[in-house]
Formats: C-alpha cells, sequence, structure tokens
C-alpha cells in the first residue's frame, strides 16, 4: 500500500513543505524526506517515529492546522476515523495548502464492505467513489481538482480533466444533494 | 484518484462475507494477520505492481482503498 499511496504523488511533489495527519510511526514522512512533518495522537507511535528518524509531532491533528505555504497534506486512513472532524479537517487542510499545493487522501473504500476491523480501528465509515465530490465542496476546497497524478508531464492535463464542475457552490452538502449534479468525471 | 488493493480485492470481498456470515454485527477485531514469509513475498509483488500502474496513469477500478489528489488551484 505504501508503493501505491507515493504512486500517485509526482516526484517534484515528495520534495517540499509537508505535513502528514495521523502520522502513525511515521513511515510517510521519511518517504517524503526531510520538508515533511507529522502529527500523531499515539505516543507509542511517536516514539517509535523517533527511533525511525522521522519528524512526527506529538498531538491531535486540530494543533497543528491551519498551517501555512504546505506543499502537500497527507491524510491516509485517517479521515474517518471517530474522533476525527472530517469537514473541519478537509476545511483547513485546503486552508494549508499553498497554490498549487496538494492533499493526499486515503480512504477505506466500499461502504458495504465495513465490518469488524473498521469498528477495531474506530473507523466511523468506508467511502464509495460517489463520496468523493463531497470532499471538493469542503471550504477554501472549492474549485480543486482531483486527479490520479501520475508523475509524468501528463499529470497537469490529468488534473483539469479528470474532474470539473459547472455549479459555482461552495458549501458542504451531503454526496447525494442536488448540488452536486453539476459534477462530472471522467475519470 | 484511483482505487487501491485492487488485485487482491476478490480475497478481501471473500473475507468479509466470511466475516459477516459468522459474526456479530458489532464485533470489533483487528484483519491484520501476520502471514509466512513466501506468501507476504507474493503479496508484496502484486501490490507493487498495482503501484507501477498506477505511477503509469492507471486509474484502477476497484479495490479496498481509494486514493484521492486535490489540487489547490495555482
Amino acid at each position: 500500500m505504501r508503493a501505491c499511496t507515493l504512486a500517485v504523488l509526482p516526484a517534484a511533489a515528495r520534495s517540499g513543505r509537508a505535513l502528514d495527519l495521523g502520522a502513525g510511526c511515521g513511515w510517510f514522512v521519511r518517504e517524503l524526506g526531510p520538508g515533511a512533518h507529522g502529527v500523531e495522537l499515539s505516543e507509542d507511535a511517536v516514539a517509535f517515529a523517533a527511533e525511525a528518524g522521522a519528524d512526527v509531532e506529538h498531538g491531535r491533528i486540530e494543533d497543528v492546522l491551519p498551517a501555512e505555504g504546505l506543499e502537500l497534506v497527507s491524510c491516509l486512513d485517517v479521515l474517518p476515523h471517530r474522533e476525527v472532524d472530517e469537514p473541519a479537517v478537509l476545511r483547513d487542510a485546503g486552508a494549508s495548502l499553498a497554490p498549487g499545493g496538494r492533499l493526499l487522501l486515503r480512504l477505506p473504500a466500499f461502504q458495504r464492505l465495513y465490518g469488524a476491523h473498521d469498528r477495531f480501528v474506530h473507523q466511523v465509515r468506508r467511502y464509495d467513489r460517489s463520496d468523493v465530490p463531497a470532499l471538493h465542496l469542503q471550504p477554501r476546497m472549492a474549485g480543486a481538482c482531483c486527479c490520479a497524478s501520475p508523475p509524468s508531464s501528463a499529470s497537469t492535463a490529468l488534473t483539469t480533466a479528470s474532474c470539473t464542475r459547472s455549479a459555482a457552490t461552495t458549501a458542504p452538502m451531503s454526496p447525494r444533494s442536488p448540488a452536486m449534479r453539476g459534477w462530472r468525471w471522467s475519470a | 484518484m484511483t482505487f487501491a488493493n485492487c488485485l487482491l480485492f476478490p480475497l478481501v470481498l471473500a473475507s468479509r462475507l466470511a466475516e459477516a456470515l459468522r459474526r456479530g454485527a458489532d464485533e470489533a477485531r483487528s484483519s491484520n494477520r501476520e502471514l509466512p514469509g513466501p506468501l507476504n513475498a507474493v503479496l508484496r509483488r502484486v501490490l507493487l505492481s498495482e503501484a507501477a500502474l498506477i505511477r503509469r496513469g492507471v486509474n484502477l477500478p476497484f479495490g479496498s482503498s481509494l486514493i484521492v489528489v486535490m489540487r489547490r488551484p495555482a
């Protein structure tokens, strides 16, 4: 899964100022390099990250957001955690990005797969493809685009081509809200 | 946006279906297991092959994880 997660980021996006939310033992912070910083609620995980040489601080996500001028904010399997305020995290993560900055989300897929393991790790939900447009409609991320973002010169084109919307709505809403009708997906 | 853990998804699906049939609806239990080294190596290779596809710009159509990149307008 580490390799799949890194594969969506072009090389240039891995080297700037980055913040990993719910960084765990710091593997992703280590992969991103010296410009990356993480925040993690578990003291044990923070201690492990320190031993491994990852820059991870102990604290809650809301302690470090909003930040300023980040080129990457990552949130890997953390957004559906019961302690996470999803709309607030998306709003503040978006506000923390520099122009052109990226927000990377890894989400457990398919609500129908929700089961014992999700409960064990305190996840309150899983996500279907149809849930993703609503994530874009959080304040300050409005107008942002979604992409698979392969690390090639084609990535810019994909960024703008893979997700477009015709409505100018910016308020958060349900994925099945009538205001979602303006969205089109090509990927 | 792409799914990940696509090639192994049938195994995930079978596991969740079996779980649903034999366990209570509100049980909380980790599905993480330590696997024998050779099996782990095979599964790792499968995921690395998926990563190679994603790097080439392939959006995998299903999987147990969904990976999304949003970009703030420049």
